[in-house]
């Protein structure tokens, strides 16, 4: 039989605030165990929590990048239940009032068509401790440095009907909180993770099925694999005629694979309620509107930007405003060397290049924007030949010493003087009369021996271009 | 003269004039605490940090400083209060051995003011009851005759001032938790305003309704003390923003001349005593003849606050105490099948039955099915509560009643009924339920011996009216110490 | 309204506490008790009730500023197990 899949995502994403959401220990990811907490953060009797302004801010710019509804009025709740993470037994999260209200992002489905997923609402809640395994003291160690750190639930209207729709809302969502700066996304750090809700139904048929939910996904393979394997599951279990459990599953950090959480007879019962050490609190419009002035460019305005006023070609932006560290990095460059499509190119087929060699996940050039727009410009204006500006980025890309003291230093400057030039090349086409023949007789690949040999000697510093013109006007003299 | 029968204002005086030094203050103290051990008001005895502080004051002293009024006077604090190098216990076998690594707010104003706090005060578990009786380290003894309960939950603050063993206490009031125990010890309890007196450090047992507030032998004794504990605490979101009164200074007119005192009869139709009624009709009669208008008051849903109180303070606690799971600090069983055996043998091993009862009952109204029908209903009849009492403080400055339909019972007289033990609380919990001040003075002697209380309750942030009024009664009209 | 015994474990197993046969009757009986007389507020109008919840500004809130945090001795000096400056639970799945 065929069934329709229904699936929806609750994203949950770290802000990037100095200090955690409901006491000032600092937001860090890692640190000795236990170092970064206070009474609050661990719970000890007596402690009060105050929320934090700017983690509120975040959560707002949040809303208004996907186009949510700001609530006039936020209520913080406690969301009860045990486990050792959570260190007062209860978190404090968001239900009836959260924050942002609504909104939606556009992805593109399997045939390419757009589409519309729906967004529930966005809430600001805490995060909890880390939890490692550790079966030699047959117990589980506690860290809370983690604990309290701000967290915001991004929850999906269950709009998407496969693995890739699922994984191209979480990088669209990814894309979007990178760029907005509120969080910096690392997936592999934890500060980007999603629960997926997953269902099946009798292609066409209105009667929504059973659910179940895989918590704490961390990769976008993770996702796909959970799903697609959610998928062929629950779809053996209703051809066999079976009945589809409710029930969750915990990707659990400690002990590194998923497990069952719970099943519908012992459901949990979070019992929501107001924090009464937590009054409501008010957003005014005008917070809003301040909030709103410190949005930036999002990719779509991004790519319009380096289109329309920097004539980039629609593919080059779109590779280049997939991650939210090239802007950056190409901005600056920019700021210093004002030729985009040049530097843009460069970046395009040479340093992407190297930064796919070094490090998928985490796209950061070492080399300074500065020294960067320097040796292109070097290059651009003649100063230095091709050969030489691929080798010293190979260098300053370890170094980052100034590239122009290094051209200065080696005397690496690309010699333009044509007669200089003349002279050797002259000398190189008595040398190798073979070739000569080889280019007379229609083989180009002889033009390039030449400048090879050229390059050796002058150990690359020779203008190819005018060393090539000056072979050609000999030879086809 | 017995120095320990003494105000802190007297005290005070004697410090500043070098008529005792501070020192010998807290040997007195702490000899009165011994000799009178067996009323087991206290959980912790800090001699050597008490004598050590006394030092320090009487060297600043000695070197002509000005010090503020409680500097080198003993003090107790309720025992779910934070303090460093002290236990905090809550008189929970849970917290038996937990030592706070941070101080409440209301410790750090205490020791600024050079307050030398000389003991941690028993107390209901966790805030619980009516009696002192729930404590997990034996009943509180009532001073006035051991063989009665000290009230409750400040039952071991309450007692500790009254057994003259130090000169003022805090106590935490969450349905009546200052004012019941100061009424049967025959002491002045101030429950304030709501965010008034931060909470931070002391352990919650309802945060919505949980207030600090000071047990003192005499009223103006009480100014002193606000004067010291209150103030906007910006880490406390409950926290008011009201700015600081100097109630000391500015509340006392010695008159009650053309004072409006709001009488609401729903308070007494269900007053069964007599001698309660009779001191309380006393005191009317007494604030008329002194130029007050007695001005009759209509609270109809005054009689659903103790169903309000229970709902909410229960459901509140139930959240509170879950972090009291035996891996951060408290009990930890050491025989358990699994991670949620744990949980449930080192909270069963470690809480109480009144607590447990009350967790119980939070989750309850909290729990799907029931979470509308008690918990969403008894905060609109909050709300109601609230708007009866903005109303009648429209007509009148106080409203007048007994701090507790009766004066003080035997030890072990209640224990077994719950319910019969929670209506104690009938006239102390909607003051907490409308989040207003109250303060209960003694205002006569029942025929067993032991005190009567007078509540006196306030608008909000009214507390200066309220110490004027109570201040004028305890100066000229009744006393439990012998005035001058 | 009664509290039955089933509810009662529901509850216990909501609170992590443990209750024997003659503590659960005893218990059923009390919130039983208790219930009923809370009950009473079913019987209040109050479907004109003025909200009196108090709203905080924005302004309260905490600036985002960094402050010291304990010392770990500090942090897990109350632990009844603890070991290299972590908590120890007992292992969350078996």
């Amino acid at each position: 039989m065929e069934y329709d899949v229904v699936i929806g995502l609750e994203v949950h994403s770290e802000l990037k605030t100095n200090s955690k959401v409901f006491c000032s220990c600092k937001n860090e990811f890692g640190g000795e165990p236990n170092t970064h907490c206070c009474p609050v953060c661990i719970g000890l009797p007596g402690a009060l929590p105050i929320p934090n302004k700017e983690a509120v801010k975040m959560t707002i710019k949040a809303g208004l990048a996907v186009g949510s509804k700001i609530n006039d009025i936020a209520i913080f709740e406690r969301k009860n239940y045990f486990y050792p993470d959570l260190a007062k037994a209860y978190q404090i999260s968001q239900a009836v009032r959260p924050i942002c209200v609504g909104g939606g992002v556009e992805i593109e489905d399997a045939n390419g068509q757009k589409k519309f997923i729906r967004l529930n609402r966005i809430h600001l809640e805490e995060d909890a401790g880390k939890l490692i395994h550790n079966p030699k003291i047959g117990g589980t160690m506690i860290d809370y440095n983690r604990g309290g750190v701000p967290l915001i639930e991004i929850v999906s209207e269950a709009d998407m009907s496969s693995a890739e729709e699922a994984v191209a809302y979480l990088a669209k969502l990814r894309n979007i909180l990178q760029y907005i700066e509120v969080s910096d996304c690392k997936m592999e750090q934890g500060s980007l993770r999603c629960d997926v809700n997953i269902s099946l139904k009798p292609k066409g048929s209105s009667v929504l099925g059973v659910r179940a939910e895989m918590k704490n996904l961390n990769s976008f393979r993770s996702v796909t694999r959970a799903i697609e394997y959610e998928i062929k599951r629950q779809s053996r279990l209703l051809d066999e005629g079976e009945e589809v459990v409710q029930e969750t599953k915990r990707c659990d950090d400690a002990i590194n694979r998923s497990f069952s959480q719970r099943r519908k007879e012992d459901a949990q019962d979070y019992r929501y309620f107001p924090d009464p050490d937590l009054l409501p609190f008010r957003i005014e419009r005008s917070l809003v509107e301040e909030v709103k002035k410190t949005m930036p460019k999002l990719r779509e305005e991004k790519i319009r930007d380096y289109v329309d006023n920097l004539g980039l070609s629609e593919y080059d932006a779109s590779v280049l405003t997939n991650d939210l560290n090239l802007v950056k990095y190409f901005d600056k460059v920019i700021s210093y060397f004002n030729k985009p499509k040049f530097v843009c190119n460069f970046i395009l087929t040479t340093l992407l290049k190297k930064v796919k060699e070094e490090d998928e996940a985490d796209l950061v050039v070492p080399i300074s924007a500065e020294n960067f727009a320097n040796l292109l410009s070097m290059y651009e204006s003649g100063q230095i030949s091709q050969a030489i500006c691929r080798e010293l980025f190979d260098e300053i890309w370890e170094t980052n010493e100034d590239c122009k003291k290094l051209v200065e230093e080696r005397g690496l400057k690309q010699n333009n003087n044509e007669d200089e030039i003349k002279v050797m090349v002259e000398a190189l086409i008595n040398e190798f009369p073979q070739s000569v023949a080889d280019y007379k007789a229609g083989n180009t690949k002889a033009l390039s021996f030449f400048i090879g040999q050229l390059m050796k000697r002058t150990q690359g510093k020779a203008n190819a271009q005018i060393a090539s013109k000056l072979i050609k006007d000999i030879l086809d003299k | 003269m017995n120095i320990m029968n003494e105000t802190i204002e007297n005290v005070s005086t004697m410090l500043k004039n070098k008529q005792i030094s501070s020192v010998e203050l807290v040997k007195d103290s702490l000899s009165k605490i011994e000799a009178t051990k067996e009323l087991n008001t206290l959980h912790e005895v800090c001699s050597e940090s008490a004598l050590q502080k006394a030092q320090e004051i009487d060297d600043l002293r000695a070197k002509g400083q000005d010090l503020p009024i409680l500097a080198g006077v003993p003090i107790v604090i309720k025992d779910n209060i934070s303090m460093v190098g002290t236990f905090t216990t809550c008189s929970s076998k849970f917290l038996e051995n937990y030592k706070s690594p941070y101080n409440a707010t209301v410790v750090d104003k205490l020791l600024n003011a050079g307050a030398i706090i000389v003991g941690k005060a028993n107390m209901d578990e966790f805030a619980m009851g009516s009696s002192s009786e729930t404590c997990a380290f034996g009943p509180v003894h009532n001073p006035r005759n051991p063989e009665y309960v000290p009230g409750g939950s400040s039952g071991g603050s309450a007692g500790t001032v009254a057994g003259n063993q130090c000169f003022a206490s805090l106590g935490t009031d969450t349905g009546g938790s200052i004012r019941q125990p100061s009424s049967f010890c025959g002491v002045v309890g101030l429950k304030p305003t709501y965010g008034l007196v931060s909470r931070y450090g002391v352990v919650a047992f309802a945060s919505s309704l949980d207030q600090v507030g000071p047990i003192t032998k005499s009223v103006r004794d009480s100014a002193i003390m606000l004067d010291t504990i209150a103030g906007y605490d910006a880490n406390e979101f409950t926290s008011a923003k009201h700015s600081t009164e100097h109630y000391y200074e500015n509340s006392f007119k010695n008159s009650v001349k053309g004072m409006k005192i709001g009488f609401a009869k729903e308070f007494f139709e269900s007053l069964q005593n007599q001698e309660v009624l009779q001191s309380v009709m006393n005191a009317i009669d007494f604030f008329k003849s002194n130029g007050a208008e007695i001005v009759d008051i209509k609270l109809p849903h005054i009689n659903d606050a103790l169903a309000v109180y229970y709902v909410l303070s229960s459901a509140e606690a139930a959240s509170n105490l879950a972090r009291f799971d035996g891996i951060k600090y408290g009990v930890a069983t050491t025989e358990y099948k699994d991670l949620i055996d744990f949980y449930v043998q080192s909270r069963t091993q470690g809480f109480g039955k009144e607590v447990k009862r009350r967790i119980m009952l939070g989750n309850f109204v909290l729990s799907s099915g029931y979470f509308d029908a008690y918990y969403n209903k008894a905060k609109a009849v909050q709300n109601l509560i609230i708007n009866e009492f903005t109303d009648a403080f429209k007509q009148c400055d106080v409203i007048i009643s007994p701090t507790t339909p009766s004066p003080a019972f035997k030890i072990g007289e209640k224990v077994d009924n719950p319910l019969e033990m929670y209506l104690n609380d009938i006239y102390t919990v909607p003051v907490n339920i409308a989040r207003l001040p109250a303060m209960s003075i003694p205002c006569g002697v029942a025929s067993n011996g032991l005190p009567l209380g007078l509540q006196l309750i306030g608008n909000r942030f009214s507390e200066s009216t309220l110490f004027n009024i109570s201040d004028y009664f305890e100066k000229n009209c009744f006393s439990l110490r012998e005035v001058k | 309204m009664e509290i039955t015994e089933k509810e009662i474990k529901h509850l216990a197993s909501l609170s992590r506490l443990q209750f024997n046969d003659e503590e659960m009757t005893k218990i059923a009986n009390d919130m039983s008790s208790i219930v009923n007389y809370v009950d009473q507020l079913q019987k209040v109008d109050t479907s004109n009730v003025k909200d009196n919840t108090t709203i905080r500004e924005f302004e309260e809130l905490r600036e985002d500023v960094v402050k010291d945090s304990l010392s770990n001795d500090e942090i897990v000096g109350n632990a009844p197990k603890k070991l290299n400056g972590y908590f120890i639970a007992p292992t969350v799945v078996e």
